[in-house]
């Protein structure tokens, strides 16, 4: 009686276990999680809400000093690698080691290169593209903030963490052709937005519609590029053109 | 679904978009699973998703990491769905349903397929309706998740001893339904 009811359990769960949200509903969460946080607020009235509007102005000015402090030591940190390659590489040492430790997504650990690099517009730190193979023959690439021998994000209370990006990302399921390419946006509440890529070996440049300020994207030796649009760019909508070696030219759609 | 992984968590916590929506996905498509299967009602069960999912987004930072995700958005799965029952419970009292009623679960998740599988679901939505909430959510999270039943104790903040306790009263009750027994020769 037992295995039957494990039986009967398991089957009158099957339909409900493939339920999935609509678009619709991942949307509508979306939305309600910005819009809370600022009713609060307004629930608290006026006199608890200058209290301890007070109270955050106390805390907040020492956590500033010390979020200050902290961005200070990375970009001294920075500044006293001396030229960009080599804290690239010591960026690049840590990637390593993690990848060897963490075989999950079978990154090739001697394929890691930092293939460019762009200030933010916020004047934080760097904003690095990373690109490495996976044991699959596919290209991945990710891009980070870069502070130091570290690479990683700025949260949005502002602390950096790092993290290993390589374990998540683009990545294409085997080799690239030489006259593909393969790109994603990451688009950052209140800006920036962030275009990144590799493309096959036949590709030199990469002509681009439907970013602000920006029409042409550079290719560096393995075929990777990046821009960094100041601005959030919600749903980019973008066309990619190919301008191959050869002299043609290939469109390709939004990632 | 696939595990999530810490590079999408580090982005979303820095306000990444996509990230954003892949953890709200994760989190809507997890609790929705288990709201239906204890709730029934597909609309009652889409309010507390979409409930559980803001809850998350806003809640993000104080999750330490990625691999901790699922059994959090259990928690407050678990927390959200217990309020609506006791809510459901509380109008129930104040206003007794009459045998000419529709039962409340008459709709669990509008059962598709053949008419056994519908009739099964049926049996199974009705006769899981007469567990108390917390044996409901126990099967729920052992035959929809998959959990362990350390994993349900966690969820349902308990010992695991008391999970599996709620686990074996459950199946208890649930092996004398006359409906589930009379389905027992379909369910092969």
């Amino acid at each position: 009686v037992n295995g039957e009811l494990e039986t009967i359990l398991r089957a009158g769960f099957s339909n409900a276990r493939a339920i999935e949200p609509s678009d619709a509903d991942i949307a509508r969460v979306l939305a309600r999680a910005q819009r809370r946080r600022g009713r609060w607020r307004w629930r608290l009235g006026r006199g608890p809400t200058i209290l301890l509007a007070g109270a955050a102005l106390v805390l907040g000015a020492g956590a500033a000093a010390e979020l200050i402090s902290r961005d200070t030591e990375i970009d001294e940190h920075v500044r006293n690698q001396g030229p960009f390659k080599s804290s690239g590489e010591a960026a690049l040492d840590r990637l390593i080691a993690r990848a060897r430790t963490k075989a999950k997504f079978a990154p090739l650990a001697d394929t890691f290169s930092i293939e460019a690099r762009q200030d933010s517009p916020d004047g934080g730190l760097d904003w690095a593209l990373i690109v490495w193979r996976s044991e699959t023959g596919g290209w991945c690439h990710a891009a980070a903030r870069q502070g130091g021998d570290k690479v990683g994000v700025v949260r949005e209370d502002g602390r950096f963490v790092e993290f290993p990006f390589h374990e998540g990302n683009a990545c294409t399921p085997g080799p690239l052709a030489p006259d593909e390419a393969s790109f994603t946006t990451n688009t950052y509440a209140g800006g920036p937005t962030l275009v990144h890529g590799v493309a096959g070996r036949a590709v030199a440049s990469i002509e681009v519609d439907g970013l602000p300020g920006v029409t042409k994207l550079a290719v560096t030796d393995r075929g990777a590029f990046l821009a960094v649009i100041p601005q959030e760019i919600r749903d980019p909508t973008l066309r990619l053109v190919l301008v191959l070696r050869d002299g043609t030219r290939r469109a390709v759609g939004r990632p | 679904l696939d595990p999530l992984d810490s590079a999408t968590l580090a982005r979303a916590l820095a306000g990444e978009r996509n990230a954003r929506e892949e953890i709200a996905r994760r989190a809507c498509t997890l609790a929705l699973r288990t709201a239906t299967g204890v709730l029934g009602a597909r609309e009652d069960a889409r309010d507390i998703s979409q409930d559980v999912g803001v809850d998350v987004l806003r809640e993000l930072g104080k999750l330490r990491e990625a691999g901790a995700f699922d059994a959090w958005v259990h928690r407050i799965t678990v927390r959200r769905t217990m309020r609506h029952l006791r809510r459901r419970r509380l109008r129930e009292w104040r206003e007794p349903r009459t045998p000419d009623d529709a039962p409340e679960r008459a709709d669990p998740g509008a059962p598709t397929g053949s008419p056994e599988r519908v009739a099964l679901e049926l049996a199974l939505a009705r006769a899981l309706a007469e567990l108390p909430a917390r044996q409901q959510l126990a099967i729920v999270l052992r035959y929809m998740h998959d959990l362990s039943e350390a994993q349900i104790a966690d969820a349902l903040k308990c010992a695991p001893g008391t999970a599996a306790a709620l686990l074996s009263r459950a199946r208890e009750q649930l092996r004398r339904d006359p409906n589930l027994q009379a389905m027992t020769g379909d369910a092969q």
